[in-house]
């Protein structure tokens, strides 16, 4: 029979391989130059009231779209806001809705669009990327639907 | 447990291998002084892991997750749950979208409990429509089959649901929704197929008596119940259909502060309940009881303050009246006292979250008082869960 201490050995030696293939794998997580992307760098935070919401296609191949148009309320400059793929979101927004937005801003011509990182709702705080920009919808769709149907 | 923790292992090391778009893991630790929610309170924790991962193939995404749960007081209710499914977005136009789902799932308890062993399928179409910026149309259909080990929970149901909101300029929204649903029991007949060969399972008389868990069967307390199904005839008392329509105001303050106060009301069209009573536990799922059971209502309310440190804080309380057709409030022998089982139950939970970059933490706790004309359900209880999720990107920063 094998030693109980062996065996533990094995287990942990498992254990230490699954940790270096999931961190080795995050590391290979890389944004493509050519493509729309989180800028860390160009982050801003505001405050503002929603003024207009779509669902849109945005990433070639990928679910539409929530886009919200919020005007700042300190300096009612419009930003058009682009949240994440719209089954993430079971929070419904309205038009006159007032929220906090953190993300980064890229300006397209005369349009300030903002990839929101994170915003502040009802009370709530609504994590769509992390601070690296990355999905947070991502591997979340049981999830909705569990809800729904629950 | 050892099978398991291979069988989680094979399956993060085929994401990573299938280059799954994400990863999830987390773990969550609860625990309770009343696990099976009735009179005879027992403690017991449950300390479960989970994983999640998916891939997107041209709008289409393929989705998993696995959740092994183990109790440590009543190991005989550990169980594993296993999703897989796919899924896609429609759009229909900027204003609405469809979304369809497909997903299978296999729950597997240990010994005492195989009998909850189940396979299920369901089907999920769900629509979005702003009618206007202000107002949101949704509804959905559910379609879903569960096939037991112990085949006379087998099942069929349909639900619709369609709500309607309106947000008004006073930062107050209005909702309101209408479900209906209808359970279709394959086969609550008692065959000689059907009747597990088990030590803790006998047939007497009309009943089909069982005994689970610890605080079950004959041991714990005087006398012992009928369980499971009431014998009926081939296509009688087959299907439970039910219709509710509920309300909700919630009131935003700030973007900090949200207000929500709600109700439900629940009608019985046809049917009733083929158990002789009905259960709940603590986090397992338990095939006598589900929105189908009850017919009644609830009120309830919730606060949600975003604290300083971006501490997300929820407090909420809820009361449900329900009566539970087709299942008659017995004494303690299991005698029927003639008279249909009835419950008032108030509960109070309050939850804080926490979100960090790559993981989020929540703690909870919930007290639960409920009130039965069926005294083996007349009980109390308090449940305390923390958890972490850690979540995991791979491929593109989008």
């Amino acid at each position: 029979m094998e030693p109980l201490f062996r065996r533990k050995t094995v287990r942990v030696k498992a254990l230490v391989l699954l940790l270096f293939i999931l961190t080795g794998s995050h590391g290979i997580a890389t944004a493509q130059p050519d493509k729309h992307f989180y800028n860390v760098d160009n982050e801003i935070n505001f405050s503002g009231t929603i003024k207009k919401i779509i669902m849109q296609p945005i990433y070639e191949d990928r679910s539409p779209f929530l886009i919200i148009t919020v005007a700042e309320k300190k300096t009612n400059k419009t930003y058009t806001v682009e949240l994440s793929p719209t089954w993430f979101f079971e929070k419904d927004f309205h038009q006159g809705e007032s929220l906090h937005v953190t993300g980064s801003l890229t300006v397209k011509g005369e349009k300030n669009l903002v990839i929101a990182r994170m915003v502040k709702f009802k009370g709530e705080m609504i994590v769509v990327r992390d601070k690296h920009g990355f999905p947070n919808w991502r591997g979340r769709r049981w999830q909705k639907r569990r809800r729904e149907i629950g | 447990m050892k099978k398991y923790f291979l069988y989680i292992l094979l399956i993060l090391v085929l994401s990573i291998n299938l280059s799954a778009d994400s990863l999830i893991l987390s773990f969550f630790q609860g625990s309770t002084d009343n696990l099976f929610q009735n009179s005879y309170p027992e403690t017991d924790y449950v300390s479960s892991l989970r994983f999640a991962a998916d891939k997107n193939f041209s709008g289409i995404s393929i989705f998993t997750q696995g959740n092994y749960s183990y109790l440590y007081e009543n190991p005989n209710l550990a169980y594993y749950v296993q999703d897989l499914g796919l899924d896609y977005v429609l759009p229909v136009n900027t204003k609405s979208a469809f979304y369809f789902s497909l997903t299978t799932r296999g729950a597997f308890y240990q010994s005492d409990y195989s009998d909850f062993n189940y396979t299920a399928l369901n089907a999920l179409t769900s629509f979005k429509s702003y009618l206007s910026q202000t107002s949101i149309l949704k509804s959905n259909y559910s379609l879903e089959y569960k096939n037991y080990r112990y085949s006379l929970f087998d099942f069929i149901s349909h639900s619709i649901n369609v709500s309607l909101d309106k947000y008004f300029q006073t930062k107050t929204t209005l909702k309101t929704e209408l479900s209906w649903g209808y359970k279709y029991f394959l086969h609550p007949y008692l065959t000689e197929a059907s009747i597990p060969q088990e030590e803790n399972c006998c047939q007497e008389g009309n009943y089909l008596y069982y005994g689970y868990g610890k605080g079950y069967g004959k041991g714990n307390y005087s006398g012992y119940r009928p369980a499971l199904f009431l014998p009926a005839s081939q296509g009688v008392g087959q299907g439970m259909q039910n219709i509710s329509i509920s309300g909700l105001i919630a009131q935003g303050i700030g973007d900090k502060v949200g207000l929500k106060v709600s109700a439900q009301k629940q009608w019985s069209l046809s049917g009733e309940n083929p158990f002789t009573y009905i259960e709940e536990f603590y986090l397992v799922e338990n095939p006598t009881y589900d929105r189908f059971s009850w017919e009644g209502y609830q009120v309830g309310s919730q606060l949600t303050v975003l604290m300083p440190w971006n501490i997300q804080a929820k407090l909420s309380y809820n009361i449900f009246v329900k009566e539970f057709p087709g299942i008659e409030s017995l004494d303690w022998e299991g005698v029927s006292l003639g008279v249909t089982r009835h419950d008032k139950r108030k509960q109070l939970e309050a939850r804080v979250e926490k979100n960090f970059p790559k993981f989020s933490l929540f703690l909870s706790y919930s007290y639960i008082d409920n009130h039965s004309n069926d005294l083996m359900f007349d009980w109390s209880g308090n449940f305390i869960s923390a958890g972490v999720e850690w979540n995991l990107f791979f491929g593109e920063r989008q």
